[in-house]
């Protein structure tokens, strides 16, 4: 069983987090420091949370479109699931700011192409949907943040592809 | 034959009242619609009888279908909780014609508080404070000047025909009313072809507060305190709390006799509450009386000590009070939170749905009246209140604190609720000071005070822990104790058993 990866966004803004499995318990990761966690199941579904120094947190964590809700005896809170390929995508026109510019969407993660929505020569707008990619058991929808044109397509459905991989090709259309 | 209640409502208030009427030995009755046939009110009853469809109209608000219902199952006592048909005359009428007894006030006194503009003259005759105003249309400023000065300002210029906003205006000086007459009567004359006006006076910022009437068909009425109901969205009441922080004992008095002299006025023989509006002056004004149970009638009984519905049901049979205005006195201070299925961070938009996980608050002082249970779905066909959250402490700051506490044990998945407005509200300054009014919670919102919470560095490894889980085969989460435990306790007997042998 691997180290499973997650970037996760709560109050101190996006992070990574990993969680891998110990002889004791989890080992979780965070800004460079690992921690071991006992974790428990208890019957009504929540999750009892036991840290090396003692503090205890129990609740229940419920996937949600975009990320997870957290219901824990401190209050009810949401922690976005940072998608890293979209933040890529804002990344690619930002750059390029008011020219038009291509550039390579690549894999940021190990994963597997679920469904390629676009072929070259298709116009995007804001929030067009390119790519279903399968990373961390989860379908992750990959939406332009501007309008574009796709220039090439490298990948096809049922492609694993490996971090770094380019997967398309936009040329950003600067709206004037 | 036993005694048997017909509660013609649903949801908490139902199952409220079906709690008082086990207490008395009744049986209970329940009605539904078919949106509503798994209902908690429902699975609560001794008996239960579809209305119709899930429209109210064609399910609640049916008076024919409800008497059939009460025929059917042999009620005697029909009691219409609040909204729906609760301050319907007509119902209690029909109820009366087909020899139920009604568990509320007379229809008459129903009739005489149901309409704005006749209570006002009837509870003026009786001397309640009312809004002073001028009772006939004025043609100049000058007739109105004389009333300003009595009154004091600011005081509020509005068109006798009119409504809408069209020709009203707010005057704060006597320097600005001849202008401000001038500008509101030529609009109202565009508006309605009638230039008249009548001032009333303005008051600013004032704050609800609402006496508890108790009373019995042997003509005794009792006050039993005050609540507080300022903390309202959109003229909605969200919070009310028990006593009012804004009332002095001087007030509170004047405050009692007044709500008193109303239910005396209308013959008042049941539960029911006067409200008012506070100026901060300390002066008060009549703004309806409610003849029927209130929503936020837990706080008046926590601090108060007593079972309102009961009382109710016992005034309707025609037992006296159990109670007199020298047996009573309040212990600590009460507040009741509305839980609503609405989304606060998308303009309250209604929430309907599944009840995915429910884990409500206990502990000292935490009382939940809720109409709904885990795996509940909540129809879009009626009210989205889901219940209250009501808690006691000694003082006001303390039940503050114990609502704090509460609201962070509260779990409520699946649906939005308006849970994340009241853990803002505990943690407000001006709230804490109980320095608000009215309007106070609008301007807040207005101003983008509610703000989502931020989860903490614990709460964002509980996520990934969970997304680690839910990922299939990822990660087995560990056994809960008690199953290993049991398992290795089957260990050692299976070891003894085989040592025996």
């Amino acid at each position: 069983m691997g180290r499973q990866r997650f970037i996760l966004r709560g109050g101190n803004g996006p992070e990574e987090v990993t969680v891998e499995p110990g002889s004791t318990g989890y080992r979780v990761g965070r800004g460079g420091r690992l921690e071991t966690i006992e974790v428990r199941k208890l019957a009504d579904g929540r999750v009892s949370l036991l840290f090396d120094d003692g503090r205890q947190l129990s609740g229940r964590g419920l996937r949600r479109r975009d990320g997870v809700e957290v219901a824990t005896m401190r209050g009810s809170s949401r922690v976005a699931l940072a998608d890293p390929l979209r933040d890529r995508i804002a990344h690619v026109v930002e750059e390029t700011g008011g020219e038009e510019k291509e550039e390579d969407v690549r894999a940021l993660m190990p994963g597997r192409v679920l469904e390629v929505c676009v072929t070259p020569g298709d116009s995007v707008e804001t929030g067009g949907l390119l790519l279903v990619i399968e990373a961390m058991k989860m379908q992750n929808e990959i939406r332009a943040r501007a309008r574009g044109a796709v220039v090439r397509v490298d990948v096809s459905p049922g492609q694993a592809v490996e971090s770094g991989a380019p997967l398309l090709a936009l040329v950003s259309r600067p709206i004037i | 034959m036993p005694m048997r209640l017909l509660v013609a409502n649903r949801g908490e208030i139902a199952v409220r009242i079906f709690r008082a009427c086990r207490d008395l030995g009744i049986e209970t009755v329940a009605v539904y619609s078919d949106a509503d046939r798994t209902a908690l009110h429902v699975t609560m009853a001794d008996y239960a009888v579809r209305l119709g469809p899930a429209p109210s109209a064609e399910s609640y608000l049916s008076i024919a279908r409800i008497l059939e219902a009460a025929k059917q199952t042999g009620a005697s006592l029909i009691h219409p909780g609040y909204g729906f048909l609760a301050e319907s005359a007509e119902f209690a009428t029909a109820c009366a014609d087909a020899g139920l007894t009604f568990v509320g006030p007379s229809p008459s006194a129903i009739e005489a508080m149901g309409a704005k503009t006749t209570s006002r003259v009837l509870m003026q005759s009786a001397g309640v404070p009312v809004v002073p105003g001028t009772t006939t249309p004025a043609r100049d400023a000058a007739e109105l000047a004389e009333f300003a000065r009595s009154a004091g300002y600011p005081i509020l210029l509005k068109a006798s025909a009119g409504g809408g906003g069209k020709g009203m205006r707010r005057v704060a000086s006597e320097a600005e009313l001849a202008p401000a007459f001038a500008r509101a009567s030529a609009e109202a004359q565009a508006s309605f072809g009638d230039g008249s006006i009548y001032a009333e006076k303005l008051l600013e910022r004032p704050r609800h507060v609402e006496v508890q009437i108790a009373a019995d068909q042997r003509g005794h009425r009792v006050a039993v305190g005050e609540r507080e109901c300022s903390i309202q969205r959109r003229h909605q009441k969200v919070v009310e709390e028990c006593p009012s922080p804004a009332v002095l004992p001087e007030v509170r008095a004047r405050l009692f006799s007044a709500a008193l002299a109303a239910a005396d006025a209308v013959g008042y023989d049941s539960c029911g509450t006067v409200e008012f509006l506070l100026a901060e002056d300390g002066s008060f004004y009549f703004l309806e009386m409610n003849t029927r149970l209130q929503v936020e009638h837990p706080i008046t009984e926590e601090v108060w000590g007593v079972d309102l519905v009961r009382e109710m049901i016992r005034a309707a049979l025609g037992e006296p009070l159990s109670f007199g205005a020298h047996d009573l006195a309040p212990r600590g201070h009460a507040i009741e939170c509305r839980v609503y299925a609405e989304d606060p961070f998308h303009g309250f938009a209604p929430s309907p749905g599944r009840v995915e996980t429910l884990r409500l608050p206990e502990g000292p002082g935490v009382r939940n009246d809720v109409g709904f249970e885990q795996g509940s779905v909540v129809p879009f066909d009626y009210d989205p209140m889901l219940g209250k959250l009501i808690v006691r402490g000694r003082d006001r700051p303390a039940a503050i604190r114990r609502l704090s506490c509460a609201l962070a044990e509260y779990e409520l998945t699946g649906i939005d609720s308006t849970l994340p407005l009241f853990r803002q509200l505990v943690g407000d300054p001006e709230f804490a000071r109980g320095e608000f009014d009215v309007q106070w919670l609008d301007r807040k919102l207005a101003a983008g005070w509610l703000k989502p919470s931020v989860a903490g560095d614990d709460e964002v490894l509980l996520a990934a822990v969970a997304l680690a889980a839910s990922a299939g085969e990822a990660i087995p989460v560990l056994e809960t104790a008690e199953a290993s435990r049991r398992s290795s306790w089957k260990d050692a007997a299976r070891r003894e058993a085989l040592r025996r042998k």
